[in-house]
């Protein structure tokens, strides 16, 4: 056998062995199953990500220098990271003192490194704002019939948004609130523009108006504000201090909580977040008690006390906040319970970050499946 | 090694040709890519459901970059599934640390193995195929069994095409030597 003759064979032997066909596949899972699969992967997008989701380059790059890698197993783990970092770093500090809003350290911080852009077209005002880091977030603004989403990522990203933005369409270069700009064309009259950084960020708008006309007159209508204006244009679905506290109350009606449940954690006043992750954390904070309160009684011997936990736990899908906040969150409820059903809480590591040339494992994985606080972080030693 | 081949994910941006689709393409871009992108988890993990895990949350890191789906998604949605199915092994080596002791002491180099790995070592191309390095068998995965061209397969590796050809040659040196020392012959189908 001559040399190439082996290496054809080397692959031939490869192809002939490969275990899995992807056409078998498809014909196996059949359609209904290809949609289910799809719904599963939407709700797992749209729950609280992973601050650097697995093979997420882009976010990578906008990041610079988060290094999270945690594995699937953990699936809510990483999500009770991000819903804790949530909590804290975008949290706000409203409330109102003489007539005027008072906002936090960390808002005003998040607005300073922003454009602080507002569409001052008639009609249109904030409609969500879900997504606040001083370094990337997002803002939709609405009309009643049309919305323009706004997002602000870090300014050392722009290189990169600009190349794949221009292979969407030829670029109209241009200019908008004295910086430079680029506009490009998606399908069906859908429009995007990117402006140059302004200090650590930068801005891209993205609508579609129907024509370019009207694009561009709110383009136009763009103004750039003061922090408190801007802060103050916030919408109603952001809670303020000075309502979370009665939120709450009103969100732990009817959901039983655990012997000592204390919800003045859930009252910090230098939060301020959106109500559904307000909703979330309420009930975390809820299940982490029952959670401790079923350790606890293991550890006592209280087997009465260990099955109320398990009971209350088990009945988490029907707490009214559950109900109410409808988060794809929730799903890892289940995994806890069919854990403490089994008599057996998962303490392991729930997901493995690399520093520094080490494995490091943080854990315990039934914290952060559901999103409870006291983690800790371990050299992975095998 | 094997975690510095998946930290070169290529950026969209290296990508030609390739619009961002933005979320109305996702769906789409979903049901034409699921079953390869299950088959290629299937691949390289040692189970169907943590193959499907594998392929969910490849679609969901999908979901959350919808705006960077290229027109030909195939290569960058198995740039990510690597990353994740990476993450998947290390979850099992955590879980499965006696079976990684058996492995290596019976010889074979690199990670867990997949379900090929596990479940056909008896015949003699798994023999040959699991004395290979990771890294090469990572290459001739992505040419023989997902069907990626050279230039494809040296996107999903975040390498050059020169780079990845010469990958190549050599893992198909290595695996063609393996099999003539395990009296592999040319006609034998896996068992």
């Amino acid at each position: 056998m001559n040399r190439r003759r082996q290496k054809i064979d080397a692959l031939a032997a490869m192809a002939a062995a490969n275990p899995a066909s992807a056409a078998e596949l498809a014909a196996e899972i059949g359609e209904a199953g290809v949609e289910r699969a799809l719904a599963d992967s939407i709700d797992r997008g749209r729950a609280p990500s992973t601050p650097i989701p697995a093979g997420d380059s882009a976010a990578l790059h906008a990041r610079g220098t988060a290094r999270w890698r945690w594995v699937p197993v953990a699936l809510g783990a990483a999500a009770a990271t991000v819903l804790a970092a949530l909590l804290l770093a975008t949290g706000w500090l409203g409330g109102s003192g003489g007539g005027r809003p008072e906002f936090a350290a960390a808002a005003i911080r998040v607005a300073k490194a922003n454009p602080r852009l507002l569409v001052t077209s008639p009609g249109w005002k904030v409609v969500r704002a879900d997504q606040f880091q001083p370094d990337e977030g997002e803002v939709t603004f609405g009309d009643g019939e049309h919305r323009l989403d706004m997002r602000w990522y870090p300014a050392q990203a722009y290189g990169m948004y600009l190349r794949d933005r221009a292979q969407v369409s030829p670029v109209a270069r241009g200019a908008l609130l004295g910086q430079r700009s680029t506009t490009v064309e998606y399908a069906q009259g859908e429009y995007a523009t990117m402006l140059a950084p302004q200090g650590s960020v930068f801005v891209e708008v993205r609508a579609r108006l129907g024509t370019r006309a009207a694009y561009e007159e709110v383009l136009q209508s763009l103004r750039q504000v003061d922090v408190e204006t801007w802060l103050e244009a916030m919408p109603p679905s952001v809670v303020r201090p000075a309502a979370r506290s009665a939120l709450v109350e009103r969100m732990l009606r009817g959901t039983s909580v655990p012997p000592g449940f204390d919800p003045s954690a859930l009252e910090d006043e230098n939060s301020i977040s959106r109500r559904s992750t307000l909703g979330v954390a309420v009930a975390n904070e809820v299940a982490c008690g029952w959670v401790e309160s079923w350790i606890r009684a293991r550890r006592d011997g209280n087997a009465a006390a260990a099955r109320a936990a398990v009971e209350a736990m088990a009945s988490s899908s029907h707490w009214p906040v559950v109900r109410q906040t409808k988060s794809p969150w929730f799903g890892n409820y289940r995994i806890v319970v069919r854990q403490l059903r089994a008599g057996h809480l998962d303490r392991g590591p729930a997901g493995y970050e690399e520093s520094g040339g080490e494995l490091i494992a943080r854990g315990p994985s039934w914290k952060f499946t559901l999103g409870c606080g006291g983690t800790w972080r371990r050299r992975y030693t095998g | 090694m094997l975690t510095d081949i998946y930290r070169q994910m290529p950026e969209r941006s290296e990508q030609p040709g390739a619009p961002p689709t933005g979320e109305r393409g996702f769906e789409s871009c979903f049901r034409d890519n699921y079953a390869s992108v299950l088959a290629f988890a299937i691949r390289r993990l040692p189970d169907r459901a943590t193959a499907e895990d594998a392929a969910s949350e490849t679609f969901a890191v999908a979901w959350r970059r919808r705006d960077l789906i290229p027109d030909e998604p195939l290569p960058w949605l198995y740039g990510i599934a690597l990353r994740v199915v990476a993450n998947q092994r290390r979850s099992g080596a955590r879980r499965g640390r006696l079976r990684d002791r058996l492995t290596h002491e019976a010889g074979a180099r690199g990670p867990v193995e997949g379900a090929f790995d596990a479940l056909h070592h008896r015949d003699s191309f798994s023999r040959a195929f699991r004395l290979l390095a990771e890294d090469d068998r990572e290459v001739l995965r992505l040419i023989a069994w997902d069907g990626l061209d050279s230039a494809e397969a040296a996107r999903v590796l975040g390498c050059s095409s020169a780079a990845f050809r010469v990958r190549l040659h050599r893992a198909r040196r290595r695996l063609a030597k393996h099999l003539a020392a395990g009296g592999h012959s040319p006609g034998e189908e896996p068992r």
